[in-house]
């Protein structure tokens, strides 16, 4: 077993960081979502815009009589979407996160955004609007609606004056007249979002496709149109909805929930409506496209029977039947044959018969020279049969005789 | 513009379908032709009759 060392303990040799391990623990220990893409409100102190275009200042704020100030960089890339020129003394929020610039050993809050403190407060708001709608699913794409390709009445939304419904009135009509339905609201101010809501509800199941339109504005201007009121009603609508507020760069919550964003009422107009002139030319070149296939049906029909007249021609008809003819004849020709030929056979098998009948016939010996003794029609088989005086009749080849028997003799014992 | 045109735009394409199967034949082609035909002097007459009409609703 070892010897432990009695009395004091050996002091423990303190670790001694490098200045990167130490900047790398920092930026680790600020790696915290508390810390990380926050909006933080205060006041501007100790504004400072260098020539590099980078900003650099104190947001501060006083609790209680103790002031608490953060360092904030703003780099010249963000800094040139500003749209006010911060100065000292401004109340403002600012979007960003705390980070530690390790060549600078700068530990401060890098700002990526930054608003005036009252238009700031609703830009936040409409951002929580667009979180909570959107986990709601009002954005989501399986909620799009097609448009009807040939609405017969457009409803709009918007003022009952102004360039607005000027605009979208002078393309429907150029592309396409349709019977347009106003519902006529106020666009802005504070109860703005409930008389449009309330407008858009009143056209919804009465026309095909609605228009939701106002013309530009400031954020304030088109804020009734983030409010979740006009944004909830767009989204639960039957008929489709076209937003088209603002101008092409305007982004409002609106445009999210409706089934389809125009960048402005004009652009929303042309597409709700086809183009009546291009509509004409598409049918008309139908209209000749079914001429050319019926001329061509026509044609190929044409030379069909043409063909089929060529086949049938008397000259083509005559040859055939001359064929036919040929054909005939050798058969028939072939059927003589056969028939001769069994005339023939037939004949010579006659002959043969009669050759063997005759053969076997009592007359055939007539021919040999012989002669046949009859008496009362029957035939003399025998002298016995014969007296003197009978009248006999003689069969000899050639005739007969008639005779009367002088004398009958008789050949004894033979 | 009424669904009515919408209808006879989609009969209009069914002919010309018809009208492309190289199975169909003449005398069907002829009619169809025909039918095609009388869609789109009708569709014309539709878009060239289009007028706009604006009315205003405040009620629901």
């Amino acid at each position: 077993m070892d010897q432990v060392p009695t009395g004091t303990p050996p002091l423990p040799v303190p670790a001694v960081l490098g200045v990167a391990e130490i900047s790398g623990i920092i930026s680790e220990a600020l790696d915290d979502e508390r810390l990380q893409e926050i909006w933080i409100r205060g006041e501007i102190t100790s504004y400072k815009h260098h020539h590099s275009g980078h900003r650099y200042f104190s947001l501060s704020e006083q609790v209680s009589g103790r002031n608490y100030v953060i360092k904030c960089i703003m780099w010249q890339s963000r800094a040139q979407c500003l749209d006010f020129e911060p100065r000292d003394g401004l109340a403002v929020i600012a979007l960003g996160s705390v980070q530690v610039y390790e060549p600078r050993g700068d530990l401060g809050f890098y700002v990526q955004e930054m608003l005036p403190a009252g238009a700031g407060e609703k830009h936040l708001l409409v951002e929580r609007w667009k979180r909570e709608l959107a986990a709601e699913g009002l954005f989501s794409e399986e909620r799009k609606r097609p448009l009807p390709p040939y609405p017969s009445l457009v409803g709009v939304v918007t003022t009952r004056t102004g360039a607005v419904l000027h605009d979208i009135l002078n393309v429907i009509g150029r592309r396409f007249p349709v019977e347009i339905v106003l519902s006529p609201t106020a666009v802005q101010g504070d109860l703005a979002h409930l008389e449009i809501a309330r407008a858009i509800r009143i056209l919804d199941g009465r026309v095909d496709v609605i228009i939701v339109a106002r013309g530009g504005g400031s954020f304030d201007d088109l804020f009734p149109f983030n409010h979740p009121d006009v944004v909830r009603t767009i989204a639960f609508c039957r008929t489709p909805v076209v937003s088209a507020v603002g101008h092409e760069v305007d982004h409002v919550l609106s445009d999210l929930a409706a089934d389809r964003r125009a960048p402005t009422p004009s652009a929303a107009a042309e597409l709700v409506v086809p183009d009546r002139a291009e509509l004409a030319r598409e049918i008309a070149g139908s209209l000749d496209w079914m001429r050319s296939s019926l001329g061509k049906k026509v044609q190929a029909t044409a030379l069909l029977l043409e063909d089929l007249r060529l086949r049938l021609q008397p000259r083509r008809a005559r040859k055939r039947i001359n064929e036919d003819r040929e054909l005939i004849a050798e058969i028939e020709e072939d059927l003589n044959r056969a028939i001769l030929a069994k005339i023939e056979r037939s004949r010579s098998e006659l002959e043969r018969q009669r050759a063997i009948i005759e053969g076997r016939s009592p007359l055939s010996i007539l021919s040999r020279g012989y002669c046949i003794a009859e008496r009362d029609g029957r035939v003399v088989r025998s002298a016995r049969d014969l007296h003197t005086g009978d009248r006999i009749g003689l069969r000899i080849s050639g005739g007969g005789a008639k005779a009367r028997v002088e004398e009958v003799y008789h050949e004894q014992e033979v | 513009m009424s669904r009515k045109f919408e209808e006879m735009l989609g009969e209009l394409k069914e002919v010309v379908k018809q009208m492309e199967d190289p199975d169909t034949g003449l005398d069907e082609s002829i009619a169809l032709y025909e039918r095609g035909a009388a869609l789109i002097r009708e569709c014309e007459r539709k878009l060239a009759e289009a007028e706009l009409k604006v009315t205003e609703v405040t009620e629901a």
